[in-house]
């Protein structure tokens, strides 16, 4: 049990005057108590007007990632005597617009992911009553890959993104990857068509955030190289 | 309305006019149901899902294990047994017909998934790999436990989520991320559409619709410890009572064995599946005593009330003695990474346990809702609960009872409904579709009840705060309607829900702006919850027999000749009124259920 | 967002280029190490050094050089520039302004070593 205070960073669309802010809050916290367990009891309990989203609390869905000292997680998972401060400040993700409190726009994600085309692409019909092949090792590119929840820590944590509100974003690319590197899709160079763009894969500057933020530890700058040899061996060959 | 013409948009009354929108489809809940539903019907028609979370966000996602298909990749499988095993499953209340519907075409929704693109583990052969599953046997339960779950490691619900938000991308549907649904607009038995609240932005949108499709999940956030989403309050179920019809089979409740020690968070049945053992503080595998011939893999009802017993008889473990162990130290490292990944990242976030090295400390987890908007095979509700259905609206996933489930669900069995109803669902869409072409008429005070409600929460100044009620009601009903239930705490109960009915009409609210406030919502949702546990618990109270999930102390047997039936209860005036119908038997008929 | 034609960035070869044009540095770098401080046998003196850098096997080495890293160079800082600048105008602007900057630079560094004569 220890006293903490929450730092957050609150943001009210109708009180445009007041504009950002930071309030703090107490609570008593015991261990296994996740951030998200104590915004949950702020709101419920201190103050009904913190606004945050939130849904599974297990890790899956990723509705509550924030920026937790600093560094983008999700509040589900995070321990908040695992931080090691009496004071733990909460921010609504940088790089998106924000909506209010801790809630941030997810446009930039949405139109990341859309400009990849993020479906499998097939020219040829699937075998009938039957599924298409894959061997185990085809299947296992794709592992780290397929597991992205859409959070959106990635993005966030990008300077180029930071500098570039029309990039489509390591999330997206991640995304596109994914396809790529599947052994049923046939649309590689649909999915490629829109990376090699102003905005795209070439804005990406090997710097590693991307990776530091996942909290489900994929690596979506490997994703990035492995892009970038594909177009050029494509442009080459 | 004399002057009625279908083609021009309708004033709604309160609402502007850029907010009355119009589609052949809208679809509520952008799960596994709701979104192949829309995948389905998108391929003809305008089709909007309105999702109160970002579609990727839906709890269809945190299904870990599988989805059930006789496809018979690993060894010997048919769609008979698969049949058998839900039909004992149920214990015998799922109806059959529909049972063989849903485990004959398993195979083909599984392998339509693939096709979309779905990374399914594979099998040396380039085959969707299978693993076991708690209930699913060989040879109509006489063999061991048969590979018939297809799975993409531990994260099968996340990648078949993933695939059809993907597909349905793909396909253009139009997608309302965070409309949250306030009321259905029902009149003289045809659905016209529905009323949402713009979460965002604030305010209230009219969807002027040929067909209404529900896919809103289930309600396991009324338990204290579940393994479901903050977001799962089963609202839908509540609208549905409110456009004044009614619910089926509401008392049955599965508990599933495994959830992390008090969190709820679910540890998957795969761990099981995959060889992982329940102990006691004791160290013994007391599985033995309960289900000596399918041990671990006795379905869930009957592994959650064994684990209860432990808890109760006192050799459960933990500070408050409310937990039991599962043990995957043997399966060895290798295994644990390579099939349980997701199981082992939950252990060590939620609990600081390397199940490599230690056993996981668990507890029952209010897991799913077998009950439900009562449908047809082909995913019309019915205005009666029995045939006579409401034109133009369907419901599919959880918070439908088609009723292939029954009285408890076999792992692996939801996935497979929730995709398979929900493809049915879009296939009948379309064939209605086909037929109609107008709109029905919109009547124009057709957003009053909803507009009314929001003015109501946004104004409440009361004394009583939502989260202090819920957790109360949360903690009622895990205590007096959990896994083992009896009359005298559910008469307790109905007393309890009365009092905190009346203790919601008094709370107040701290947030009164229009825009993203998650304070409103979840004074509505509460409202929702308050609404349809009553019909948990009466139904419950009524239902003096024990069967599935159903459990109770004082009539510890199922009792086939007075209660092998549907319960279907409607909310009049406050009152709740009951109906029952017959549950369809075909191939198997009622045997004692063993393990 | 305008996944078209008019933001097409052709980036993939110019990608490829910097990785290609960043080893010849490092090579040619490393190359003049070795030729100036290990392998050089006489006197480290503004004679030995003119005579080798008149041949013409280092007159074109020395080009080289001077051409792929005024590329490489000026192209890393466009690129740069590129995350910040985001006017159509601006962007013209500077790529026209980097253009001309590397023309004069690689004349003038042609000529000088070109016309560069020493002893016999």
């Amino acid at each position: 049990m220890a006293m903490i205070t929450f730092r957050i960073n609150r943001y009210n669309p109708d009180d445009e005057r007041r504009g950002h802010y930071v309030q703090e809050y107490q609570l008593d916290v015991e261990k296994g108590t996740t951030l998200l367990d104590a915004l949950n009891e702020i709101k419920w309990k201190q103050d009904g007007t913190l606004t945050f989203r939130r849904s599974c609390r297990s890790g899956i869905c990723g509705s509550c990632a924030m920026t937790i000292n600093g560094v983008n997680n999700l509040a589900c998972e995070t321990q908040v005597l695992g931080l090691g401060n009496s004071t733990v400040t909460v921010e609504p993700m940088r790089g998106y617009p924000v909506i209010k409190d801790l809630v941030v726009s997810l446009d930039p994600l949405v139109r990341g992911i859309l400009a990849v085309k993020p479906y499998m692409i097939t020219h040829s019909p699937p075998p009938s009553d039957q599924e298409r092949l894959q061997s185990p090792e085809e299947r296992e590119k794709i592992d780290g890959l397929y597991e992205c929840i859409l959070c959106g820590s990635c993005t966030s944590s990008c300077p180029s993104f930071w500098a570039d509100k029309e990039y489509i974003g390591p999330h997206a690319f991640l995304k596109a990857y994914r396809f790529i590197a599947d052994s049923r899709d046939e649309g590689s160079r649909e999915h490629l068509e829109a990376l090699d763009d102003r905005h795209g894969l070439w804005r990406c500057h090997t710097i590693f955030n991307c990776v530091e933020a996942c909290p489900k530890d994929l690596n979506p700058t490997k994703a990035i190289s492995e892009l970038k040899k594909e177009l050029v061996r494509r442009k080459l060959g | 309305m004399t002057n009625f013409d279908p083609e021009t948009i309708h004033d709604v009354e309160g609402v502007p006019i850029h907010s009355v929108h119009r589609h052949d489809v809208v679809i509520v809940g952008a799960g596994l149901a709701g979104m192949r539903a829309a995948y389905e019907a998108s391929s003809e028609f305008d089709v909007a899902v309105l999702s109160k979370v970002f579609p990727t966000r839906s709890h269809s996602g945190a299904a870990q294990g599988g989805v059930a298909a006789s496809l018979a990749n690993e060894e010997e499988d048919h769609w008979e047994w698969h049949m058998f095993d839900t039909v004992k499953g149920s214990d015998y209340l799922g109806d059959q017909d529909i049972i063989e519907t849903l485990v004959k075409e398993a195979p083909v929704v599984v392998r339509e998934f693939e096709h979309m693109g779905c990374p399914f583990s594979r099998t040396p052969e380039g085959r969707i790999a299978q693993r076991k599953f708690g209930g699913h046997t060989k040879d109509f339960g006489k063999g061991g436990p048969v590979l018939r779950a297809c799975y993409a490691v531990d994260r099968t619900g996340h990648a078949m989520l993933h695939t059809l938000y993907e597909v349905c991308v793909k396909n253009e549907v139009r997608f309302y991320p965070e409309f949250f649904a306030l009321s259905l607009i029902v009149r003289d038995g045809v659905c016209r559409g529905l009323v949402a609240w713009d979460i965002i932005n604030g305010g209230v949108h009219v969807f002027h619709a040929k067909t209404v499709m529900f896919g809103t999940g289930g309600y396991g956030r009324v338990f204290k410890i579940t393994s479901n989403a903050l977001a799962n309050t089963g609202d839908g179920l509540s609208l549905v009572l409110r456009a004044g019809l009614p619910l089926e089979d509401m008392e049955f409740v599965q508990f599933h064995p495994t959830g992390l020690y008090q969190q709820g968070i679910l540890v998957s049945e795969a761990a099981r599946g995959e060889g992982g053992y329940l102990l006691n503080k004791d160290g013994e595998r007391f599985m033995e005593k309960y289900a000596p011939s399918k041990m671990e893999l006795a379905p869930r009802d009957l592994v959650s009330r064994s684990i209860q017993t432990e808890i109760n008889e006192g050799r459960g473990c933990g500070e408050d003695g409310c937990g039991v162990y599962i043990d995957l130290r043997h399966l060895g490292e290798d295994k644990i990474m390579k099939q349980l990944p997701q199981i082992h990242e939950l252990a060590w976030k939620f609990l600081g346990i390397d199940c490599i090295k230690e056993p996981i400390p668990i507890q029952p987890t209010a897991h799913y809702s077998m009950g439900g908007i009562p449908v047809d095979i082909d995913c019309q509700v019915l205005a009666d609960g029995k045939e006579k259905p409401v034109r133009g609206f369907y419901a599919a996933g959880e918070c439908a009872c088609v009723s292939v489930h029954g009285g408890n669900r076999l792992g692996t069995n939801s996935l497979l409904e929730a995709s398979l109803f929900g493809r049915r669902a879009g296939k009948s869409i379309v064939r209605f579709l086909r037929e109609t072409r107008a709109f029905p008429e919109l009547p124009s005070d057709a957003a009053e009840e909803a507009l009314g409600e929001v003015e109501r929460i946004l104004s409440a100044d009361g004394s009583e705060k939502v989260g202090i009620i819920r957790e109360e009601l949360q903690e009622k009903m895990m205590l007096e309607c959990g896994i083992f239930r009896d009359a005298g705490k559910l008469e307790k109960l109905t007393g309890g829900l009365r009092e905190l009915g009346k203790r919601f009409e008094k709370i107040g609210i701290d947030d009164r702006s229009v825009k993203f406030n998650y304070d409103l919502l979840e004074a509505i949702e509460l409202g929702h919850m308050l609404d349809f546990t009553e019909l948990i618990v009466a139904g419950a109270l009524r239902r003096e027999e024990s069967r599935g999930a159903h459990s109770r102390t004082d009539h510890p047997d199922r009792d086939d000749d007075k209660w092998l039936r549907h319960t279907l209860a409607w909310k009049r005036d406050g009152r709740i009124e009951f109906d029952y119908k017959p549950v369809t038997i075909t191939r198997f008929q009622p045997k004692e259920r063993k393990y | 967002m305008r996944y078209n034609e008019t933001t097409r960035s052709g980036g993939a070869l110019w990608w490829f280029f910097q990785r290609l044009s960043g080893l010849y540095l490092a090579i040619v770098l490393f190359t003049h190490v070795l030729v100036l401080h290990v392998l050089m046998k006489d006197e480290l003196a503004y004679g030995s050094i003119a005579d080798r850098v008149a041949t013409p096997l280092w007159k074109t080495i020395n080009i080289s050089f001077l051409v792929v890293a005024l590329m490489h160079g000026l192209y890393g800082l466009w690129i740069v520039l590129g995350d910040y600048i985001h006017r159509q105008w601006m962007r013209i602007l500077i790529w026209c302004a980097i253009a001309v900057i590397g023309l004069v630079f690689t004349i003038y560094g042609a000529l000088t070593m070109i016309l560069f004569q020493y002893g016999g």
